[in-house]
């Protein structure tokens, strides 16, 4: 088997031995730890942009373990989709990890930092598990290595994450869990697991009461798990408390995979004529959107910690993607999947955003801005650009997706979502100028405050994401050409 | 070199200018000097493509964004015209500017005059956009740069006015600019400017209606009632930036994209067949005579100008909506003239400032044997933007009169009168009270404003007089324009 | 008749589910919950799923219940009563019965139990029943299934056990800057305790080797005889102290062992990889092992990916214990 038929399993299995590696290293050579894992991450990236070249070219490609066919062992099948979804993790955990090199000195012990970087690659593994997977059960397997990491690594920042990650441990073995039992009814009906063959199965069920059952405790599930309002309880406290160098990899990339899990469901097992056309709660979905995103960014209006505000934007955030999803249109799906990747960026930036400032000027609220704008340069530009994506000013990637959103929800007559969107614009807007604000229009402070150096692996991967976020509005032609093909031909 | 690099150039050129002024920012002299530079290098790159000849309506096309639309270039007659106001009335502005900020000892010049630059590329920019939404970016960019130098002063009042122009600004192109924009690219497939307009006549005329009233007050630089109230906030900034960006530059901009919109959208042929071009002058007529009513109890001078800004930009756009052929010149060529009458009143404003500190009115008794010459040009500029001879703006208004007339819609040319007479009535007043009033304080003989400060409002108001004789030079070009009409 | 007793066992598992979260006393509702696993395991017998079985009745009525009782050690045993958690509760127990009926709602039209016709018995699993003798020579299907057509599964829920062992290790332990807190419990010092338990250690990992070993022709394997041979060394733990069993597994070599488990488990399946095969396809280990053909390779392979297990399991059961009872500290507990 030559090395690029391998490539499903080089994307997984090399931060999975990174990992072990790194658990070995911890206890016997613990100097060697950081490199390791700079190794393992730069050589899954380069791995990961192959896979989804090859992809490009030639179409799906399967991978078989134990060399058992298809619905009797387990599979992976690469399409476009899990392509793009893979590049996105590795890009946004090769940002997290260089970013991590510091602030985890800042914010884990010394004696643990062996332990935090084995499941600090254990979660980049699952996170990639998930999205490669063919298999339904396989994927709650990953689910638990992703969820079971991350409460260890959310917990690691003191008394008051671990509270906060003990409740989302609830909640989310809670959706976990459902996710398993629909997964088990469909296993009962179609006695497979395969989620191809589940595809094949299941229009000879449409009509039956335990298919809708197992499509209820699935979406439910994730719902719980991708912070979707009114599940979205669990996700700011945790966030807020959680050290920022889990919540830089966790937060843009958490949530995110949890859509796109959907997305796989709904295109690829339930199969999109079931989920737009048999069932019929599309317009309630998008009120649930609609009311997720001004939900979302009235909370960000009305805190003022700076990580609370922005754990309100995801929740908004939530909003748009699974809106533009239910409506339907191509362009709207086109538009959720490409700010999947949009969003990660962004919010990865806002942490990193978040954790300069936190460790330089020791404050988070509305008011240590004054200072970030004077003594933080790289910060502040990011702070820029993010926003102005969050916003949605051309040509910053945020711009495209709602714009496609808003194209998408006129055709399909969802006006409330459009007005929706354009509320959540404004909010963050005014959630920038009142950053912005603090500092234009407060007195320097005496003696003039010198402007800070930050630390080189802070402005790398700050620098890395804000173009990121241009880049990848200036090239959405492209994108956009990749994700029309992601979109099943039913929806076309 | 191309027509296509010299538009690049025009937009890239301030950009650069900026990044020179960030460099010299510690040293004044150079920091001026490479303004004025940029500022001249500018208006030559405009002037050479400042020739009716050579226009082809070819576009240039940088990054192709979504399918359909990309950012991309062109210039057409009216957009030249536009470039060229701007681009000459920058250098005017740059020697006021210096006088001024010198004058007022105000902080923060560098950051003033690098906005400035990076406000002029962003006009530019607009100014050649091709389609619908490289001219957003343009007027996003334009409103961004333009924040910091209304906020210029940095204290409770800048703060207020410059939330207030955020608001206004960022409000209405996100809420109700960008939606219409993306649902016309919905309905089209396009948002490329084209004469003939390319919204389609057999769609719902009632969407057509309300995306229309969407880009009028989603343009919200124009200034169109009731949507109006950041302009007179806006005035807390440097006189330099009421001058030349809230009289010339930004609220043209508004007016500008809404001309775009109406022309190169919509299209005349369609806003005739459905009457829409009732609905834009009925919006515009009632701006024009309230913002005149109010400016007439204004007391601050800038804020006086501000209400008279908004009331000429009305005109513009009620030219441009009779959509007749005349009507149309008038409207463009309104946007030079009330541009050099609208700039020099405000000089001679910032230049009673600074010579005097007073900002109010009824402060100004007599202020006219004090500087006899600031007031002179300030005669003359409101002469031009009441539209009276021998000014240049009479040559615009009186176009525009016979374009309402040929669209027989004599209510509009009863609000054209009535509104010169209302520009009267708080102009005068003004001149009256500074030359014939005795002043409440004792005179101190003539003591004219920085040398600096009087030199522009000098040139602008000649320009004025000048503009009264050879108006041709604008006509020729505005032809292009309307003779696709 | 089996029905009968099923019925029985089900409104049993019912009683005591809802009286362990009745009592007040945690230490009660423990001992409560761990007799409902072992209810829990009598109905898989019943059903017929003897491997989930052996796997409850060690992991959820054993070593979980161990688990508890190290918590409450080190925290508390009594509830406080707060009035918000009566709406909790009712919350929860509205959410509840609303999952239940959904549950039952989609229960109406699914397949009767050991229904031949139905798709879940005549898809995948039939091929297994079918082939996976042949395939593999492995009489327990189970076992079959779990550690070779979905070995990758399990590789999984052995990194599962590591990562909780790690996890659960990381938020515990204690910098060394924090003051010791003098915990109430006495050395321990009963000897009929430790005679007995050095009496009976050797013979559970003895049992803990062969449900290891045994797992490819009875039910058992890596996961349940890990298990047992963690309790073995809880036991010694509880009986002796800590101290003395950290002289026989330092917390260092067991985490070092933890992770050599599933380097065990998931280097063998690298190994078909750099052959030029997928990941874990035993047979390529055919060419490295004299005298076997790929089938046996299979076989063999099976056993060695347990071993790993085995070790994995051990070390977690033997670490989560070690961690929960001394609060992080590792030098005084039960």
């Amino acid at each position: 088997m030559s090395m690029i038929n391998q490539l499903p399993f080089y994307v997984v299995g090399i931060p999975l031995f990174t990992a072990l590696i790194i658990g070995v290293l911890a206890i016997v050579q613990p100097k060697l730890v950081r490199l390791t894992g700079l190794v393992g991450i730069i050589s899954g990236a380069y791995a990961s942009l192959t896979l989804f070249l090859t992809v490009q070219q030639s179409g799906t490609k399967y991978y078989t373990f134990g060399n058992w066919p298809a619905p009797y062992g387990i599979e992976y099948s690469v399409d476009t989709l899990n392509a793009l979804m893979i590049l996105l993790i590795y890009a946004v955990s090769l940002l997290a990890y260089v970013y991590s090199l510091r602030s985890v000195i800042i914010e884990i012990p010394s004696n643990k930092h062996g332990y935090y970087y084995t499941l600090y690659f254990l979660l980049i593994t699952g996170l990639i598990g998930i999205t490669i997977t063919g298999d339904a059960f396989n994927l709650y397997v990953l689910y638990e290595i992703c969820a079971l990491s991350s409460y260890a690594l959310l917990a690691s920042g003191g008394k008051r994450a671990t509270l906060a990650t003990f409740y989302y441990l609830l909640i989310g073995t809670v959706g976990a869990c459902f996710y398993l039992i629909g997964v088990a009814y469909l296993f009962i009906k179609t006695g497979t697991l395969n989620m191809g063959q589940l595809f094949e199965h299941i229009p000879s069920i449409y009509f039956t009461s335990s298919i809708l059952v197992a499509f209820i405790f699935i979406n439910v599930g994730l719902f719980i798990k991708m912070a979707l309002f009114p599940l979205h309880g669990w996700l700011p406290n945790v966030y807020t408390k959680a050290p920022i160098s889990t919540t830089c990899l966790l937060a843009p990339l958490g949530t995110k995979l949890s859509i796109y899990i959907l997305i796989r469901f709904y295109f690829h097992v339930f199969g999109p004529e079931y989920v737009f056309q048999v069932l019929n709660i599309q317009p309630f979905m998008v009120w649930l959107a609609t009311l997720a995103i001004i939900v979302g960014s009235v909370y960000a209006i009305f805190h003022t910690n700076y990580r609370s505000t922005i754990a309100f934007i995801i929740v908004a955030e939530i909003g748009y993607i699974i809106g533009g999803l239910w409506i339907g249109h191509p362009d709207s799906i086109a538009a959720s999947i490409y700010h999947i990747l949009a969003d990660s960026l962004m919010t990865l930036s806002l942490f990193m955003i978040a954790g300069t400032v936190l460790f330089y000027l020791k404050s988070e609220k509305t008011s240590a801005f004054a200072l970030t704008f004077r003594q933080l340069r790289i910060t502040s530009i990011s702070l820029v650009v993010v926003f102005a994506s969050i916003v949605g000013i051309p040509p910053t990637s945020g711009f495209f997706s709602k714009m496609y959103l808003i194209k998408g929800a006129f055709a399909m007559g969802h006006y409330q979502f459009i007005v929706a969107l354009l509320f959540s614009s404004l909010a963050s807007l005014f959630i920038f100028f009142r950053l912005f604000e603090a500092y234009f229009y407060s007195k320097p402070p005496e003696p003039a405050p010198s402007i800070i150096k930050e630390d080189r692996l802070f402005t790398l991967p700050m620098i890395g994401v804000s173009t990121g976020i241009i880049l990848l509005g200036v090239t959405f032609n492209y994108w956009f050409s990749v994700i029309s093909r992601i979109i099943p031909v039913g929806l076309r | 070199m191309t027509n296509f690099t010299t538009i690049l150039l025009t937009i890239c050129i301030p950009i650069i200018g900026a990044f020179m002024i960030y460099l010299f920012g510690k040293k004044p002299n150079q920091r001026e000097a490479a303004s004025f530079a940029t500022a001249f290098v500018l208006f030559g790159c405009v002037l050479k493509l400042f020739n009716p000849g050579k226009i082809n309506g070819q576009t240039l096309q940088l990054i192709e964004l979504f399918p359909g639309v990309s950012i991309s270039f062109f210039y057409d007659h009216l957009s030249v015209v536009f470039a060229f106001v701007a681009s000459s009335l920058w250098i005017v502005t740059t020697l006021y500017s210096i006088g001024y900020m010198r004058g007022t000892n105000e902080r923060n010049q560098t950051r003033f005059y690098m906005c400035f630059a990076l406000a002029l590329s962003a006009t530019m920019g607009v100014a050649f956009s091709a389609n619908l939404l490289t001219l957003y970016i343009f007027y996003e960019l334009l409103s961004i740069s333009t924040y910091a130098l209304v906020g210029h002063q940095q204290n409770a009042d800048a703060q207020f006015g410059a939330r207030k122009y955020l608001i206004y600004l960022f409000g209405g192109s996100i809420g109700l600019a960008l939606p219409a924009m993306i649902i016309i690219y919905q309905i089209t497939g396009t948002l490329d400017f084209n004469y003939s307009g390319i919204v389609p006549a057999y769609f719902n005329p009632t969407m057509l209606l309300a995306l229309l009233l969407m880009f009028l007050y989603g343009f919200g630089k124009a200034g169109l009632m009731p949507f109006h109230a950041w302009l007179p906030g806006a005035m807390v900034a440097p006189t330099p930036v009421s001058s030349l960006l809230h009289a010339v530059a930004v609220v043209k901009v508004g007016v500008f994209s809404i001309i775009r919109v109406l022309t190169g959208i919509y299209g005349v042929d369609l806003m005739q067949s459905l009457k829409f071009n009732g609905v834009v002058c009925g919006i515009a007529a009632f701006t024009v005579i309230t913002a005149s009513l109010i400016a007439l109890y204004q007391d601050n001078l800038k804020r006086l100008l501000a209400f008279s800004t908004i009331g000429q930009l009305a005109y513009i756009i009620m030219g441009v909506g009779l959509a007749s052929s005349l009507g149309v010149t008038g409207g463009i060529l309104h946007i030079v003239m009330h541009a050099f009458g609208k700039i020099t009143l405000f000089f001679c404003a910032g230049a009673i400032y600074v010579t005097t500190k007073k900002k109010y009115i009824s402060e100004m008794d007599g202020i006219g044997k004090q500087m006899p010459i600031t007031l002179s040009a300030f005669f003359i500029g409101a002469l031009s933007v009441t539209g009276l001879p021998p000014t240049g703006g009479f040559i615009s208004k009186w176009m525009m009169l016979q374009g309402a007339m040929d669209a027989n819609l004599t209510i509009i040319m009863i609000v054209y009168l009535v509104s010169s007479l209302l520009n009267a009535c708080y102009f005068f007043p003004i001149i009256y009270k500074a030359f014939f009033k005795d002043p409440a304080t004792e005179s101190h003989g003539i003591k004219e404003a920085p040398l600096n400060c009087l030199i522009p409002p000098m040139i602008t108001a000649a320009c004025s007089i000048l503009l009264f004789f050879n108006y041709r030079i604008f006509t020729t070009i505005i032809h292009g324009v309307t003779g696709g009409l | 008749m089996l029905l009968g007793i099923e019925t029985l066992l089900l409104i049993l598992v019912l009683i005591l589910a809802v009286v362990s979260l009745w009592i007040r006393d945690l230490m009660s509702s423990v001992v409560v919950f761990g007799a409902y696993s072992f209810l829990m395991c009598l109905i898989w017998t019943g059903m017929g799923a003897v491997d989930v079985a052996f796997t409850e009745a060690a992991v959820g009525a054993g070593v979980s219940t161990v688990f508890f009782v190290a918590v409450l050690f080190n925290t508390t045993r009594r509830i406080q009563f707060n009035p918000l958690d009566l709406s909790a509760k009712i919350f929860s127990a509205i959410l509840c019965i609303g999952t239940g009926y959904l549950l039952m709602l989609g229960l109406s039209d699914l397949p009767s139990w050991g229904d031949p016709q139905a798709l879940v018995n005549t898809n995948v699993s039939k091929y297994y029943i079918e082939s996976a003798y042949k395939q593999t020579k492995v009489p327990n299907l189970v076992t079959a299934v779990l550690a070779d057509y979905r070995a990758f599964d399990t590789m999984f829920e052995t990194c599962v056990v590591f990562i909780a062992v790690l996890g659960i290790f990381m938020l515990l332990k204690k910098d060394g800057r924090e003051p010791l807190k003098e915990t109430s419990a006495k050395a321990n010092d009963n000897l009929i305790i430790r005679v007995a338990s050095r009496f009976m250690v050797p013979f559970i990992q003895l049992f803990g080797l062969y449900v290891v070993a045994h797992g490819h022709y009875s039910p058992g394997g890596g996961f349940q005889g890990g298990v047992i041979l963690g309790a073995s060394l809880i036991l010694v733990a509880m009986a002796f102290n800590i101290e003395f069993v950290k002289q026989l597994l330092s917390i260092k070599r067991m985490l070092l062992l933890a992770v050599i488990g599933v380097i065990i488990f998931a280097g063998w399946g690298l190994v078909p990889v750099f052959l030029g095969q997928s990941f874990l396809d035993y047979s390529a280990w055919a060419a490295l092992l004299p005298g076997t053909g790929e089938i046996m390779a299979r076989s063999h392979s099976m056993l060695a990916v347990e071993i790993g297990v085995a070790i994995t399991v051990m070390c977690g059961m033997y670490g989560i214990y070690m961690s929960l009872v001394s609060d992080g500290r590792f030098d005084k507990g039960l």
